[in-house]
């Protein structure tokens, strides 16, 4: 099966990205609902229109008309940049709870409410009248603190949302990046994917690395919250200055694949903020004597990579301590056989126990497991290095 | 699993079975064992099944069926439990149910397209009959011999659970096909199959609901019942007049999306609305008739003359419960700012719902205004008029709008007003829409 390029935004979508972030520019302050009855209308795309369209509903398609699932991702980027979170919530349920009950059929009924509402708020009438639906996604106003956004802000914005939406829909993904792809690794195991590191056997660029990361439609739980973290990753791909995204995925049955490659009009995203409970737990087996590598170099033999998040030395053995966020038994049982291949045999997988992914959430026979919620329980885990059983099969 | 195939096993017996290489196994759509049983069985094929879907216990403290339930249920018993039963909202579907269950006294799985159904068929359950009642969607896990879920929930729960169950009753049936996945009926083992709904579909997803759950096998409507099973109930059109500026601006946008229209519907005859939406997105000229589709539409969905009306309609009616229904959510909320009446969206959210239905029900708040929440799975029996301000031709809407405030109640009279504009296309999607309230076609007329 070929991959499919997945459609993005481009250079040639600019113009008409313009064209929309000015519709929402010009109805700053009021509410979402009447830009996107101006965006619907499409008075706006005549600024984009071929000419030579006649005024014909059966004449050719027009060669610039804006693809549907392209422009609502512009929309929604939109969204997100100017005005995506509920305004004064709770102080707008409130206004409703007061002012909202028997129909007030005159004009002076109405201000007589709205002013009563007024004063146990500490507003003024009028400031009521703006704030009853500020907390609705299609009512509250649109805000523009900081300016008109960039074009080619929003449509990076609008790109991250096709991508994140196709992986919605993965079962597997491979992501190739030659060049530094530690931002990515780091990544990926911050949100606890699914994902395996290895490095490719033969890459004419060189220093490629290929993460294998298993998509939502492959697991049996939690697939929403695993393709909102999977998600989390496409920020980074715009800091990548060459990679390779294939999406293997399913819609209706059927089965396909979308590929995403650079150069892409991506955002360059911030870099990933680490584990808190990896920074935590080596805090606290320092605290209790230990000695605690951070971050160890990965270790590789052939092709497998292993990549464990601390290292600790006791007396004479070097342990590797791996956390995992999502997981299979069989993606564990992988993992470890990775530890074994780079001779690596003292290893301990914490897994974050609320997020198993498969019907049958014990290990692998002979792991060495730790389970934990929200916080690695590192006494327990100090008794572990302390013993002599952690050696794996 | 089959002993052993006879060679020369009668051909036909594994209809719709698939070989499964991998298994080495044969496969077959769940919902297929049933008929899969009688043929093995008529053949004197030996097997071993280790389905067993539990009976259930215990007595039901169910209220005495009325006659069309009873009719109802003896119809879809003579149909070998499997089929649909057309029942206006408002007339007791779920108390049908119910004696359907108990009737069968088997594990019974309930399917029902939204959480605020899941809740209340699960009270319902819970409060007639002996049983904990399982829950599936809205935050519930849980799975009982009585188990009620929500489509979106069914859907990840199907495979695991599908042969638990004797009995399947899917709640609003009509979404068979669409909303509610053949495939989770599908997956599921139960030959017993009970769908319920006011408005049985007659489009594409006809064959949907007939294959998987059954026929229509009891149709009664809203007028056969108006006046004994449901509140008796009154029709009244309101005729609305443009001002000239506003009529001036409809005939404007009318006008240009009809000449595109009627252009293609002379070159294309019978071209339907969604082939023209279609064609239209792709051109400049067609958008701009859609555009000028939806302005005309604009115009008519809250102009001067409703909103005299609907003042006028609210000041008769004071005290009274009354639900007003708008053809989109921007008239929903134009109206609730305007008289300060309580909208319900889906961007309300739960909580807020819940306390405003309590509102609604206590009469601090005897006013909901609403496009579509309201149309379908709220339980609001104490309203007793309905305002159309707007809304679309479907009759299958219309039959549930009414419906919500056909609920009977000694000596209620309930009150339906449609507001339509002279002149104008609303008066067509008026006559469309009222066609299904009635078994007769010639009193759709307004």
């Amino acid at each position: 099966m070929t991959a499919r390029a997945l459609s993005l935004l481009a250079d040639d979508d600019l113009p008409w990205v313009d064209a929309l972030t000015g519709v929402v520019a010009r109805c700053a302050g009021q509410p979402w609902r009447l830009a996107l009855e101006q965006i619907e209308a499409g008075a706006w795309m005549a600024d984009t229109r071929d000419p030579r369209d006649a005024r014909d509903p059966l004449a050719a398609p027009d060669a610039r008309a804006i693809p549907a699932r392209r422009l609502a991702a512009a929309v929604n980027a939109l969204r997100r940049l100017v005005g995506g979170r509920p305004y004064r919530a709770s102080l707008a349920r409130r206004a409703r709870g007061l002012v909202l009950g028997l129909p007030a059929l005159t004009d002076d009924a109405r201000t007589a409410r709205l002013a009563a509402a007024g004063v146990m708020l500490g507003l003024s009438a009028r400031d009521v009248d703006q704030l009853l639906w500020a907390d609705l996604p299609g009512e509250r106003p649109i805000e523009l603190p900081a300016g008109r956004p960039p074009t080619l802000e929003v449509a990076a914005l609008a790109n991250v949302a096709l991508v994140q939406r196709a992986l919605r829909r993965a079962h597997s993904i491979e992501l190739r990046v030659r060049g530094d792809a530690g931002p990515l690794l780091r990544a990926a195991a911050a949100r606890g994917l699914l994902a395996t590191a290895s490095l490719a056997s033969a890459s004419p660029a060189g220093n490629e690395t290929v993460l294998d990361i298993i998509g939502p439609l492959a697991l049996c739980h939690g697939t929403t919250v695993y393709g909102r973290a999977l998600g989390q990753l496409v920020p980074l791909l715009g800091a990548c200055r060459d990679f390779e995204l294939t999406i293997r995925a399913e819609a209706k049955g059927q089965h396909y694949q979308l590929a995403v490659r650079s150069p892409a009009l991506l955002p360059a995203g911030a870099p990933p903020r680490p584990w808190r409970v990896i920074a935590d737990l080596a805090r606290d087996l320092e605290a209790r004597g230990l000695l605690v590598e951070r971050a160890p170099e990965p270790l590789a033999a052939g092709p497998a990579l292993a990549c464990p998040d601390l290292r600790i030395v006791h007396g004479s053995r070097a342990i590797a301590i791996e956390v995992v966020g999502f997981w299979t038994p069989e993606f564990l049982a992988r993992k470890l056989a990775r530890y074994q291949a780079v001779g690596l045999r003292d290893v301990i997988l914490c897994v974050d126990a609320t997020r198993a992914c498969d019907d049958d959430d014990a290990p692998p026979p002979g792991a060495c497991v730790v389970r934990f919620e929200r916080r690695i329980d590192a006494e327990a885990l100090t008794q572990l290095i302390g013993g002599d059983a952690l050696a794996l099969d | 699993m089959l002993d052993r195939v006879e060679p020369g096993l009668a051909p036909g017996i594994l209809d719709g079975a698939t070989w499964d290489s991998e298994l080495a196994a044969w496969r077959m759509p769940a919902e297929q064992l049933s008929g899969l049983r009688v043929r093995l069985a008529d053949a004197g094929v030996r097997a071993t099944d280790e389905i067993r879907t539990p009976p259930l216990d215990g007595a039901w403290t169910l209220p005495p069926l009325r006659w069309y339930q009873q009719a109802a249920l003896t119809a879809w018993r003579e149909a070998g439990a499997r089929g649909v039963l057309a029942l206006p909202t408002g007339s007791g579907k779920t108390v049908a149910a119910l004696a359907a269950i108990a009737d069968l006294s088997v594990a019974t799985l309930v399917l029902v397209p939204t959480r605020v159904l899941l809740d209340q068929w699960a009270t319902t359950i819970e409060a007639l009959g002996p049983h904990r009642v399982g829950r599936l969607g809205d935050g519930d896990h849980r799975v009982a011999p009585i188990t009620v879920s929500t489509y979106a929930s069914a859907i990840t729960w199907a495979p695991r659970i599908g042969d638990q169950f004797g009995l399947v009753i899917v709640d609003e049936a009509h979404h068979v096909g669409a909303w509610c996945p053949s495939e989770i009926l599908e997956m599921l083992v139960a030959p017993a199959r009970l769908g319920l709904t006011a408005t049985p579909p007659i489009g594409a997803t006809a064959p949907a609901l007939d294959r998987h759950v059954g026929p229509v096998v009891y149709t009664i409507t809203v007028d056969e019942l108006a006046g004994d099973a449901l509140a008796p109930f009154d029709v009244v059109t309101v005729p609305i007049d443009l001002t000239p500026v506003e009529r001036a601006t409809y005939r404007t946008h009318r006008g240009r999306f009809a000449a595109s229209y009627g252009e293609l519907q002379r070159r294309r005859p019978g071209t339907s609305w969604q082939e023209f939406v279609d064609i239209a997105q792709r051109t400049a000229s067609g958008r701009e008739a859609l555009a000028a589709w939806r302005a005309s539409r604009t115009v008519l969905a809250y102009p001067t003359g409703k909103r005299a009306a609907l003042r006028e309609l609210l000041a008769r009616h004071t005290g009274d419960r009354i639900l007003v229904f708008t053809a989109d959510n921007a008239t929903a909320y134009a109206i609730a700012r305007e008289l300060l009446v309580v909208p319900i969206t889906k961007d309300i959210r739960r909580t807020e719902r819940a306390a405003v239905l309590e509102r609604f029900r206590s009469g601090d708040a005897p006013v909901l205004v609403s496009s579509q929440v309201l149309d379908e799975g709220l339980d609001v029996p104490e309203a007793e008029v309905a305002i159309i301000v707007g809304g679309s031709g479907s009759e299958r809407r219309h039959i549930q709008r009414v419906g919500r405030v056909l609920r009977p109640r000694p000596g209620k009279h309930a009150r339906i007003y449609e507001l339509a504009v002279e002149a104008t296309a609303e008066v067509s999607t008026v006559i469309r829409r009222r066609r299904g309230l009635s078994s007769d076609p010639m009193e759709a007329t307004p």
